[in-house]
């Protein structure tokens, strides 16, 4: 059992396995320090914390020590801060109140933690009535302001520094709770969650081996936050008179004394413990920002560069060549395009000089695996890719002889959904969940015409008709949410044909849907291409789906075209065996159940690329000929292209002439 | 719609009833006999006996709540512990300086808030951004009293520019408000607007990195439509949020700022309350704090599901 158990797919399951927790923290450590501020804060918070645990040794005097002749006395050298209005050492004072300070910080979030923490988990975890009793009662608590709470329940209970931690205990408990839970919900769906239930592993360990150490990054960061929250908490209790009760020093109550007694004489006294409070709150914010970010709990915003938004930044470095004169037939000339991402690792390239061309009416099928650069190829195309960390460093999109990555967004705008559509993956996010139906195919119309809403609101209604959406005329004015994937795909199709465009990009346009709704879309999309005229270029990792759609085929591996032909050429006698791999991967209704076959492996990361023929560490034919130099993409005899030092050699096995393919099984055994 | 809203506000009951509970349980933490704690110290045992009928002491805890709620229900609200003024004439007479102090605040924090949250979130990087991402730093660590003595010591003592003590009601003259209210709101709307700014750069930057954002460049919008409409309409609903759920913390932080400026509102009577164990005092307001808090997330409830489609039908 236990085995079965380690063995499922588990992130968490890292706890069991120190090499690979060294790594995590290593990475954590690593990227905590790259950030700057966040140093800067911890260098800062160590120092406090060295400051508090020995003040004894630190503070020249005791904090009740009085010097009755220098009375709200300026710094110098027996005191470096200057003193108080009653003689007493302001730095002695100071040195004493970041002890008391942080003594209840720490103690509060401690405290609320071990309380809320399994409640949170409990609740999250469990669900039903008992969620729903614990999360009402949160929510009662979290309805009453923080600091009014905490000044009512440290004023009755009377003022000190342990009923002001009790205070805030009761204060910091319901926020922290629900977060907790919050973030158990989340965790308890995961499959590795699910699974450990499933085997029958008891509630208690699965929440504390699996769920706790899921959603220990988000809590960390919010204790970070909490305990700066706190520690200001306690400053206004403080400075009320319903905190530390004088003459033990806190930065609080020295600001209330320093306000009441020397605000106009000596303001100094005011300010140093405001900027002690204020320094160390930042230091425990900054660090929960860097803790999120090392943690990867948010995604970080793009750093120390401007984003620029709707338009791909193209940055090249060679003038691209002259733009020949265009061949009529051709809509859409990819050449040589190159595409680069900004990573942790430097500047990575995901394409590398790609070419290929749609003609006026034609489809061209782009097949490959996840992390091919299919879709990095379709987003760059429209300009669509976000920079950065997207860049494009070289090569044309011809549309038409006019290259589109030299416009500015303005004409690029004119050109998306009128000239190039694009339809993308997953139709449930990729509508506006905020509006109608109709709102958006008006949207696509008035982008590009100048019509009345009325005369686009008629249209739409056509255009749900052409899309087949059954009872358009009601359906134009329902919500996103209202529709079914399939539903929201068509949509999504009939926005992006409302201003006829020669070109429809179809970004894997049925991968998110069933599988019986997936070939509607297929029949649609196949219908309207026909009917239209349209060019379209259908990227997709599924060979079965594009068999019949395409009139060429083009297999990318790597961030590279391997091969290039005509659709039937691809399917009967491919050339690369990659796209032999892709084939046996193919699932048929008469096909030899024994010939499903995988490709070992997974697509290597870009930054990862093997030298030589990309593909050849998971290729079964292999030869030395394959990991020297880069391969280049040859052109046949037969017209397609070929990316493979071998392929003259070898005699590739395709689908159809399922005879001759299973005599060439047998030759090769 | 209707029928929407009618549930918001029927499922508020339960909440409240919930809040009134602890808040009355408030008096259990007192420590010594409750009829002493209410009647003060100089009571004497005739006093002592009446208070324990009055507030029916005697009786168990439930049944005293029972009282108490009916009471509470009519705005009755007991008397306070020295002045014997009752509670809820108090709080008629400071509550509206504090509800002008908290909205001030609030249309300070909107204006920091949304033009940096925004501009930060379009262009993060962006020097505007760097500003805005500083700023907001800086107001989240600044405790409110430190911003507020920073402000008058430099312009209030130094020089003088803006009267730092006391208040004028809006409606006695609205110019000498303005002149009192505007550094006090500054102090508390300086918090809330470093946290509007944080969370509409986050929804932005999210909000703009969404498919259906991206998928409205490719059907060829105008940077003033997938921006302005798109992306803004979604980004706002969890800026809406924070910001009505940070209203309490305006509430909280009025006390102080009060307390700071002298300005007459709830603040100083609840400190007041809470120093001498005014106990019915201090129910009272934080009941009345926890009522606008219930009360707002409400408002925010229905106005998320103006806002948001989705949440209207679930």
């Amino acid at each position: 059992m236990a085995v079965l158990e380690t063995a499922l797919l588990d992130p968490a399951a890292d706890h069991e396995l120190p090499p690979v927790m060294m790594s995590r923290r290593k990475r954590v450590v690593k990227r905590l320090a790259r950030n700057p501020l966040a140093v800067m804060a911890i260098v800062y918070l160590i120092a406090v914390v060295i400051v508090a645990v020995f003040a004894n040794v630190i503070a020249p005097y005791g904090f009740a020590d009085r010097d009755p002749g220098l009375l709200l006395g300026s710094p110098s050298r027996h005191h470096l801060l200057g003193t108080d209005a009653l003689g007493r050492d302001t730095f002695t004072r100071l040195v004493f109140a970041a002890r008391v300070s942080l003594r209840i910080s720490v103690s509060v979030v401690a405290a609320a933690s071990v309380i809320a923490i399994p409640l949170g988990l409990f609740s999250g975890y469990k669900g039903g009535r008992i969620d729903y009793l614990i999360m009402r009662l949160a929510e009662a608590g979290n309805s009453f302001p923080p600091l009014v709470l905490a000044m009512a329940v440290a004023g009755i209970l009377g003022p000190g520094t342990t009923n002001a931690m009790y205070a805030l205990t009761v204060v910091v408990v319901p926020g922290l709770t629900r977060v907790t839970r919050g973030q158990a919900l989340a965790v308890r769906e995961e499959t590795f969650v699910e699974a450990s239930k499933a085997i029958g592993t008891r509630d208690w360990r699965v929440m504390a081996k699996r769920v706790l150490p899921s959603v220990a990054s988000p809590l960390i960061v919010q204790g970070t936050v909490m305990l700066g929250g706190v520690l200001l908490a306690e400053a206004g209790l403080s400075y009320l008179g319903l905190g530390t009760r004088l003459p033990t020093p806190s930065w609080g109550n020295m600001l209330r004394e320093g306000y009441d007694t020397a605000l106009f004489t000596n303001p100094w006294q005011v300010v140093i413990p405001g900027i002690a409070i204020a320094l160390t709150v930042l230091a425990f914010n900054t660090l929960g920002d860097g803790l999120r970010d090392a943690l990867g709990v948010a995604r970080s915003g793009p750093k120390g560069r401007s984003q620029r938004r709707g338009l791909t930044t193209v940055f090249r470095e060679k003038a691209p060549a002259e733009v020949p004169a265009p061949d009529t037939s051709t809509l859409l000339a990819v050449k040589g395009l190159t595409v680069e991402f900004a990573t942790e690792r430097g500047q990575v390239r995901v394409l590398e000089n790609l070419s290929f061309s749609i003609n006026h009416g034609e489809v061209l099928g782009l097949v490959g695996e996840s992390g091919s650069g299919k879709s990095v190829t379709a987003l760059s195309i429209m300009r669509l890719l976000p920079s950065p960390p997207g860049l494009i460093t070289e090569g044309q999109v011809l549309l038409e002889g006019t290259d589109l990555l030299a416009l500015p967004l303005k004409s690029m705008r004119e050109v998306r959904g009128r000239r190039i559509s694009m339809i993308f993956q997953d139709p449930m996010t990729s509508l506006d969940p905020a509006f109608t139906v109709g709102h958006h195919l008006i949207e696509a119309q008035r982008n590009h015409a100048d019509i009345s809403k009325s005369d686009a609101r008629k249209r739409s209604v056509e255009l749900l008709d052409l899309v087949q959406i059954p009872a358009a005329a009601e359906r134009i004015d329902s919500y996103p949410h209202q529709l079914s994937g399939g539903m929201r795909q068509r949509v999504m199709i009939a926005t992006a044909l409302a201003s006829n465009p020669s070109l429809l990009i179809a970004d894997e346009p049925t991968t998110a849907l069933d599988v019986t709704v997936q070939a509607q879309i297929l029949d649609l999309l196949r219908e309207l291409q026909r009917e239209l005229k349209m060019a379209m270029l259908f990227v997709t990792h599924d060979l079965g789906v594009i068999a019949d759609i395409s009139d060429r085929v083009a297999v990318m591996y790597a961030g590279q075209i391997v091969e290039e032909s005509d659709a039937a050429d691809v399917f009967r006698r491919p050339q690369h065996p990659y796209t032999e791999g892709l084939l046996g991967a193919m699932p048929r209704l008469h096909g030899d159940a024994d010939r499903l076959t995988i490709i070992r492996g997974m697509v290597p990361m870009a930054h990862a690329f093997p030298n030589g023929c990309r593909f050849h560490p998971r290729c079964e034919y292999a030869t030395d000929a394959c990991r020297g130099g880069a391969v280049e993409l040859d052109t046949r005899s037969g017209g397609g292209r070929v990316r493979c030092p071998l392929s003259s050699s070898l005699s590739l096995i395709g689908t159809a002439g399922d005879a001759l393919a299973s005599e060439r099984v047998k030759e090769k055994r | 719609m209707a029928r929407f809203v009618l549930r918001r506000v029927f499922g508020v009951i339960p909440l409240l009833l919930l809040v009134s509970i602890a808040v009355f349980m408030l008096i259990t933490l007192v420590p010594g006999d409750p009829a002493r704690a209410i009647g003060g110290p100089d009571a004497s045992h005739a006093d002592i006996q009446r208070i324990t009928k009055q507030y029916h002491l005697d009786r168990p805890l439930a049944v005293q709540y029972g009282y108490w709620l009916k009471d509470a229900v009519r705005l009755d609200l007991g008397e306070s512990r020295y002045s014997h003024e009752r509670v809820i004439d108090g709080i008629k007479e400071r509550f509206p300086v504090t509800m002008s102090v908290v909205v001030a605040a609030a249309i300070v924090a909107l204006l920091i808030g949304i033009p940096f949250g925004l501009v930060a979130g379009i262009r993060p990087g962006h020097g505007v951004d760097n500003v805005a991402r500083i700023t907001a730093g800086i107001g989240l660590s600044l405790p409110n009293f430190v911003l507020a003595i920073i402000l008058v010591i430099l312009l209030g003592v130094e020089r003088q520019w803006l009267p730092i003590l006391g208040f004028t009601r809006f409606t006695d003259n609205p110019w000498e408000w303005a002149r009192h209210v505007l550094l006090p709101a500054v102090t508390l709307g300086g918090v809330l607007g470093s946290v509007m700014i944080r969370q509409l750069r986050a929804a932005m930057i999210d909000v703009l990195d969404s498919n259906y954002v991206r998928a409205a460049w490719a059907r060829g919008g105008t940077p003033k439509r997938v921006v302005m409409q798109h992306a803004l309409k979604n980004a706002a609903m969890p800026a809406v949020t924070v910001f009505g759920l940070q209203i309490a913390g305006l509430l909280g932080g009025a006390v102080i700022v009060e307390q700071i400026f002298s300005i007459p509102g709830i603040g100083p009577y609840i400190l007041t309350g809470i120093v001498g164990r005014d106990v019915p005092v201090v129910q009272a307001v934080t009941l009345l704090f926890v009522v606008c808090q219930t009360v707002v997330s409400m408002g925010i409830d229905i106005s998320y599901g103006l806002l948001n489609p989705k949440i209207r039908v679930s």
